[in-house]
């Protein structure tokens, strides 16, 4: 029947939906859970991310995967960059809660322009990762979709093991956990919330990636990107990684059934009323805390 | 081993540690007595680096600590083991443990140290593989001290572990800081407030009242009276 296809299309792209969004917010949500504090440059990741895999792929010609390891790996270094020389200079300094906010809402926001000077004005975009689809019955997915989903994946289970089983994610749960016990067993904060924020940035830049052959790269993504992330990861409660993914997933599978039963130009009023709904009603979220 | 010399420390405006010189030598056992709030969590705060000192010298081994970060004090062989226990409430005690050898020096020790710990502490053996949250309070102040044995330190700082504790556990805390310093052959400054338990196991003493050291002396000549004397002074 006409309308059960629509239904699992809907199910089928809010979760892929779903699975890019986790990736998008999980960076905002470490580095809430490590340093405290909201990384408005967040938005500005994602965009770079798909400016510098367009530059290296349509512009340079570089081998599409290869594009997309430098993509990432500038964007890696970006972030730590940006947390050494703009914020371990505030930390010591009293406000860092405001001054963080000013110095990543400013970033967010000549990064965001800087993308129209730099690269030109000019809605762009990439190749698919992997082109053609998948029929199943009455059913399609694009390759490049499944691709988002297991890449996605991946990550979060990669993500997963690294904060479970090596020293350094422990590292990091602890320093959210009891910051004083972490300075105790003498772990140098200051490598570490560098390493928060490049991780973060290069986790935007993958899904800046993936994202771009589905939309398309201009500064209005860097700011579309951070509002939805900023709702995500409150919505799923600050620092908690679990809450993140179950709100990255909730939230685009709700998404995607706006906009495939109601329309897709609902879909912008849709998260400007979760967000007003999660300001006011539960501003703590899903879980409250790291997981 | 370590030499404070005419430290100054500061909470904003309140002058919490005034002019406190002192040594510890080395395999020594250094106790620091005196009533709640007149400085002796300061103090040790102040030789492991969380609290840095507004003026005055910290020499360890010849090296000037006092503005180097924490960690790199820990690098050093320096660790504390605070009051509040500060462990890692939704980590097990064997994450804990694995993060007490967290500095680049205890790295390579990391096995060998957890075994030490276990056989010292069998307990924390038993519930290797519990959180935090769920330990009694012996059992915290256990993790807290194993914790502190992980980082390969020759010099701890001990705040006050057997406040909250039954009788025979606080006793069982006396002997097993007695055994890491006799037998481990590390240097122990132990704060606390157990007078007779702390005199007995510790080499020598100081007392501290209002942020000042007033009264020093083998561990041996101290008695209850003069103890008596300058807490009620």
């Amino acid at each position: 029947m006409g309308i059960s296809t629509l239904f699992i299309n809907a199910v089928i792209s809010g979760i892929i939906l779903g699975s890019l969004y986790s990736v998008m917010s999980m960076g905002l949500t470490i580095i809430y859970g490590v340093g405290r504090i909201f990384n408005f440059v967040q938005g500005a990741f994602v965009l770079w991310g798909g400016y510098f895999a367009w530059l290296f792929s349509v512009e340079y010609k570089f081998n599409y995967v290869l594009s997309f390891v430098l993509a990432v790996a500038i964007l890696f270094i970006l972030g730590w960059v940006i947390d050494r020389s703009m914020l371990f200079p505030l930390r010591k300094k009293p406000n860092f809660g405001i001054n963080s906010v000013l110095v990543t809402l400013g970033l967010a926001i000549v990064m965001c322009t800087a993308g129209d000077v730099i690269f030109g004005t000019r809605f762009k975009t990439i190749d698919k990762l992997v082109e053609g689809v998948l029929k199943i019955g009455k059913f399609t997915v694009t390759y490049h979709d499944i691709s988002i989903f297991v890449i996605a994946v991946g990550l979060l289970l990669l993500i997963e093991i690294c904060l479970r089983k090596t020293i350094l994610g422990m590292a990091l749960r602890a320093i959210s956990q009891d910051p004083v016990g972490a300075r105790i067993v003498g772990i140098n904060f200051d490598r570490l919330y560098a390493l928060t924020l490049a991780i973060a940035a290069a986790l935007g830049a993958i899904s800046g990636i993936l994202l771009a052959p589905r939309y398309f790269i201009a500064p209005v993504v860097g700011w579309e990107t951070l509002f939805k992330a900023v709702i995500i990861v409150i919505f799923g409660g600050l620092g908690s990684l679990r809450g993140t993914l179950v709100s990255a997933f909730a939230l685009g599978i709700l998404e995607s059934f706006v906009s495939a039963y109601i329309g897709m130009f609902w879909v912008s009023p849709m998260w400007f009323i979760l967000l007003i709904l999660v300001l006011f009603v539960r501003p703590k979220g899903l879980f409250g805390k790291w997981a | 081993m370590l030499q404070v010399e005419r430290v100054n420390t500061f909470y904003g405006k309140i002058h919490a540690l005034k002019d406190i010189s002192l040594t510890v030598k080395e395999g020594e056992i250094v106790a620091v007595l005196g009533a709640n709030g007149h400085g002796k969590s300061t103090l040790l705060k102040t030789v492991c680096g969380l609290l840095p000192p507004n003026s005055g010298d910290i020499l360890f081994c010849g090296t000037r600590i006092n503005n180097l970060p924490m960690h790199k004090v820990v690098k050093m062989g320096i660790v504390y083991v605070p009051e509040e226990k500060n462990l890692f409430q939704d980590l097990t005690v064997k994450e804990n443990l694995l993060l007490g050898a967290y500095n680049s020096r205890a790295r390579k020790d990391r096995e060998k140290n957890l075994n030490t710990v276990m056989e010292l502490f069998p307990r924390l053996g038993e519930r290797e593989h519990q959180i935090v949250a769920t330990l009694s309070g012996g059992e915290r102040q256990m993790l807290a001290m194993g914790r502190g044995l992980m980082s390969s330190a020759r010099l701890i700082l001990i705040d006050e572990p057997s406040v909250g504790l039954a009788p025979s556990l606080k006793a069982d805390v006396f002997k097993k800081i007695r055994e890491i310093n006799r037998e481990r052959r590390i240097t122990v400054i132990l704060v606390e407030q157990e007078v007779a338990s702390t005199l007995a196991i510790s080499d020598r003493g100081y007392v501290m009242k209002d942020g000042r050291i007033v009264y020093e002396d083998e561990s041996s000549n101290i008695s209850i009276e003069i103890i008596q004397k300058l807490y009620l002074r």
